[in-house]
């Protein structure tokens, strides 16, 4: 051995000893995110659930506080939160997959390396999960591991044949590995699934252009144009039920009422949203809509009045308001 | 200033942090913050609170361009109004003098109406040989005509340019070959200033680009006559729901298609990108989709913003590259033999980097003249995020990040060398106006960068190592810059590709003149333009270290 090299195994060894270990988490500090500008709905919430934890002592029952209470931030967005809670769920029952999942869920956008460990552990658990699988191959693609992607791609289509989800996704990879006729028959496939799959036609556009069919291209991205992009695909583990909190899930949850016809529980639910946060619109025009439907349009009409006031300069204030007093119908669009 | 002393204590500077062992970067690092040695005005530092409005997260220009033809570059920042002060600002125009130092003419530049300050593009529209300015507004922009004295008039009624969409970025470049630049205006969103929005744990911030629909672009074909026509919809500039899903933020005009022809690509947040193919007859097919630029690899829309161009791994295709929101990999599409694009961005070693940053401008240059494309990129956030370690208190503090820079290895795999990039990486700020041109006259590519506080920053580059040489190429045609054009230099046994462009980045103009480092190659063998009108023509090389001018018809014909 060199003297540079002996000298070099003696500083290592000396770093090495004098190193102090990493320090361990505290796995039961309860982790709390900025709640400055919060919905106080939310914030109420959120206590409510960390109250739950601090309560709880048994491992089972500790598992389920801090796994509500990784719901509870995982649906307000707090998301290293969110993980933190499920990561101390999962150490207490790594029975329960729903955490494992859900914590693959917290950093798949920002952290896909770590999502892809996450999910490799859910996965012993929900082989038969079809989203799992397209959330695994959806990462691995993220990270370049194209090979490994096809393979769960693969899996996905064979235990849901339905999905478009998972053809699409392996007429994506055909398509970036240069095989084009291959993406051509997936994505064909993915649309016989769903003919109304946005990201099947825009995949299947840059097949037919690659493959020399011009007018199949310009038809296919033509309709992808017009069609939503991003595909929603229901998966209960990826969904926590939760209470709703805060003015954007009140206001939702009202929605959904009045689809069930309980307009009384809707308004009520509104209602609790603007107490919250007095500036979301869609909650009080949701409240206005609702009530000018119910014939208290003097109602209706002094809410959008106080939302003009404190937005005087919004147009779509103004139209709706100008629509309501001219006799006709609000309706509600989307939130944020 | 006396540049040659400058210059002198540089390389003394320069030889001591060598001599001790670290890498060759001076100790100031590769890119340099000399805003304030050249009479540039500091920083703003306190910048009162946001108010949520969204153009105010939004501005990004600010320009490097000659204005007076002295042969230096001036600066013009485009600017916005403070947040909860006026509706409309003035922009300033910076002189570059004989001493390297910039002085303020604005108001002697005739430059003097006030806006909500976007983005710019410069061109010479009537081809008389100086520059012409469009700045983009949050409400109507304006036209100015250059004298050719650097002094400006505002031409907008008469040129027959209107409307008051939101504007973000706007790039000239003669379309249908007659000789006249054209203008390619991207505009942004149909913003309610009174929508009140939230971040998903319903904290007020700023609305996003899915709280609006978008809206159309607008092509203007320049007459010839000092004015243009709004010929959008004949060059079939057209998308579904008149534009609602487009809410564009960059562009670029230039051949992307190897076919000889300008096609225009434009980025748009949240949404799908569109790649207009130029047609050849005055008409232009969105192509985006189907070559593959729309959408990231698993199809879905990403927060496009900021555009770079260039050949980045030696194939001699041009490649973009878009800057993305945190949580999205900033994304490399290649261009290959096929009609397609093909994804490069985990192969280009960026995604090793994280996903930490919201990128705005950014542009390929060779930094360090070894003869590839290595990547600047400004960031800033547009959503409050956990601060970054030592961000500066204050109102931004949730939103400021650190800019970054990028080395290429020669074959488009880029690594991360903010540890050497000076005070480029280390200052945090809210960036977005990102432009590059040779400040100082020097051979390299020098930066100017613009905050969403109103401030700028200027860096000058210190990599290039003694003994490498460059070359700058300018492009004339029609006595004007030819924009668009594909420049190619052979030299020392290699190929190069760059085009002449001032539309790039975020709400920007750089300078146009293509730039190459050619390492340790002294002479250029040859250099083959590709017209915006598709000819081709071969021109001698020569030696290297200078700026050849070459015009349209004295080269030979290919």
């Amino acid at each position: 051995m060199s003297a540079r090299l002996a000298l070099a195994a003696l500083l290592a060894a000396a770093c090495s000893a004098e190193a102090p270990p990493a320090p361990a988490p505290d796995a039961d500090a309860i982790p709390v995110p900025d709640l400055a500008g919060v919905d106080p709905d939310v914030v109420a919430a959120i206590e409510t659930a960390i109250a739950a934890v601090r309560a709880e002592t048994g491992a089972e029952s500790g598992a389920d506080a801090w796994g509500r209470l990784g719901n509870r931030y995982f649906v307000h967005d707090f998301l290293p939160e969110a993980e933190r809670c499920f990561a101390r769920a999962e150490e207490l029952d790594p029975g329960r997959v729903a955490w494992t999942y859900r914590r693959a869920l917290c950093s798949i956008d920002a952290n896909p390396a770590e999502a892809a460990q996450h999910l490799e552990r859910a996965l012993a658990q929900l082989d038969d999960h079809a989203p799992a699988h397209e959330n695994y191959a959806h990462v691995l693609t993220r990270l370049g591991r194209d090979a490994e992607a096809v393979e769960h791609y693969r899996r996905a289509s064979a235990l849901d044949p339905r999905s478009a989800q998972a053809e699409t996704g392996l007429g994506r990879l055909a398509l970036a590995r240069g095989d084009f006729a291959a993406a051509r028959t997936h994505l064909e496939e993915a649309l016989r699934r769903d003919a109304r799959h946005g990201e099947a036609h825009s995949a299947l556009a840059q097949a037919c252009l690659a493959l020399g069919d011009e007018p199949g291209a310009r038809e296919h991205a033509a309709l992808s144009r017009t069609l939503p992009q991003a595909s929603r695909r229901e998966d209960v583990y990826a969904t926590p039920s939760v209470a709703p909190a805060g003015a954007r899930a009140r206001t939702r949850f009202g929605r959904q009422l009045e689809r069930q016809q309980r307009p009384a529980e809707a308004a009520e639910q509104y209602r609790i949203a603007l107490r919250g946060n007095p500036d979301y619109y869609a909650a009080r025009v949701s409240l206005a809509a609702l009530l000018a439907r119910q014939g208290q349009r003097d109602e209706a009409v002094e809410l959008l009045r106080e939302a003009q006031r404190r937005t005087p300069e919004s147009a779509q204030v103004r139209r709706d308001l100008e629509r309501l007093l001219e006799g006709g119908t609000l309706e509600p669009g989307g939130d944020d | 200033m006396n540049r040659p002393r400058w210059m002198a204590l540089g390389a003394l500077l320069a030889g001591l942090a060598t001599g001790c062992g670290g890498e060759a970067a001076a100790p100031a690092g590769l890119l340099v913050d000399v805003t304030e040695e050249l009479g540039l005005p500091a920083p703003a530092g306190a910048w009162p609170a946001g108010t949520y409005f969204m153009p105010e997260i939004m501005q990004g220009g600010l320009g490097l361009l000659d204005v007076e033809g002295d042969g230096d570059l001036d600066l013009l920042h485009v600017r916005i109004p403070p947040p909860g002060g006026p509706k409309a600002i003035g922009n300033k125009l910076y002189r570059q003098g004989a001493d390297g130092r910039f002085t303020d003419v604005t108001a002697e530049a005739g430059l003097v109406e006030e806006g909500f300050g976007q983005g710019l593009a410069a061109g010479d529209a009537d081809n008389d040989g100086d520059l012409e300015v469009y700045v983009t507004n949050y409400g109507a922009d304006v036209y100015y005509v250059n004298d050719g004295s650097g002094r400006f008039e505002n031409a907008t009624a008469r040129a027959g340019i209107s409307g008051d969409w939101w504007s973000t970025a706007a790039a000239f470049c003669d379309h249908d070959a007659d000789g006249f630049q054209d203008l390619y205006v991207v505009h942004y969103v149909r913003y309610d200033p009174g929508k009140r929005c939230t971040d998903p744990s319903d904290r007020p911030e700023y609305c996003g680009p899915r709280s609006f629909n978008g809206a159309p672009d607008t092509l203007y074909r320049n007459r010839g006559d000092g004015t243009f026509e709004d010929v959008t919809r004949a060059a079939g500039i057209v998308l579904p729901q008149d534009g609602a899903r487009a809410h564009g933020l960059g562009i670029v005009f230039a051949d992307l298609t190897r076919d000889g022809r300008p096609d225009v690509f434009v980025a748009n947040d949240a949404q799908a990108n569109q790649l207009w193919v130029n047609q050849g007859d005055g008409r232009f097919a969105e192509e985006g989709i189907a070559r593959g630029v729309a959408f990231d690899p698993n199809g879905r829309t990403e927060a496009n913003m900021g555009i770079a161009v260039g050949d980045v791994n030696g194939d001699l295709f041009p490649d973009l590259f878009v800057t993305h929101m945190w949580e999205e990999y900033s994304r490399f599409w290649l261009g290959t033999a096929s009609p397609l694009f093909r994804d490069g961005t985990v192969a280009s070693g960026i995604t090793r980097y994280g996903l930490e940053r919201t990128g705005f401008g950014c542009g390929f240059f060779d930094l360090d003249h070894d003869g590839d494309q290595d990547l600047a990129i400004a960031n800033g956030a547009v959503r409050k995020r956990p601060p970054v370690p030592g961000a500066p208190a204050g109102p931004w503090s949730e939103y400021v990040e650190p800019n970054q820079l990028f080395e290429n290895d020669g074959r488009g795999v880029f690594t991360l060398v903010d540890a050497k990039a000076g005070s480029f990486a280390r200052e945090l700020e809210v960036s977005r106006g990102l432009a590059f041109g040779d400040l100082d006259a020097d051979g390299d590519v020098d930066l100017a960068l613009s905050n969403i506080d109103n401030s700028l920053r200027v860096y000058r580059n210190r990599a290039p190592a003694a003994g490498t040489h460059w070359l700058r190429v300018r492009v004339l045609t029609h006595g004007r810059d030819a924009l668009g054009s594909h420049v190619s230099v052979r030299a020392g046994g290699r190929e190069q590709l760059a085009l002449a462009l001032a539309a790039y980045s975020y709400g920007s103009s750089c300078d146009p003149r293509a730039h190459f480092g050619l390492g340790s190659a002294a002479t250029v063998d040859e250099i083959v333009v590709q017209w915006p009108d598709g000819g081709r023509e071969s021109f001698a090389g020569g030696p290297a270290d200078r700026e050849v001018v070459l015009r349209q018809g004295e080269g030979k014909a290919l």
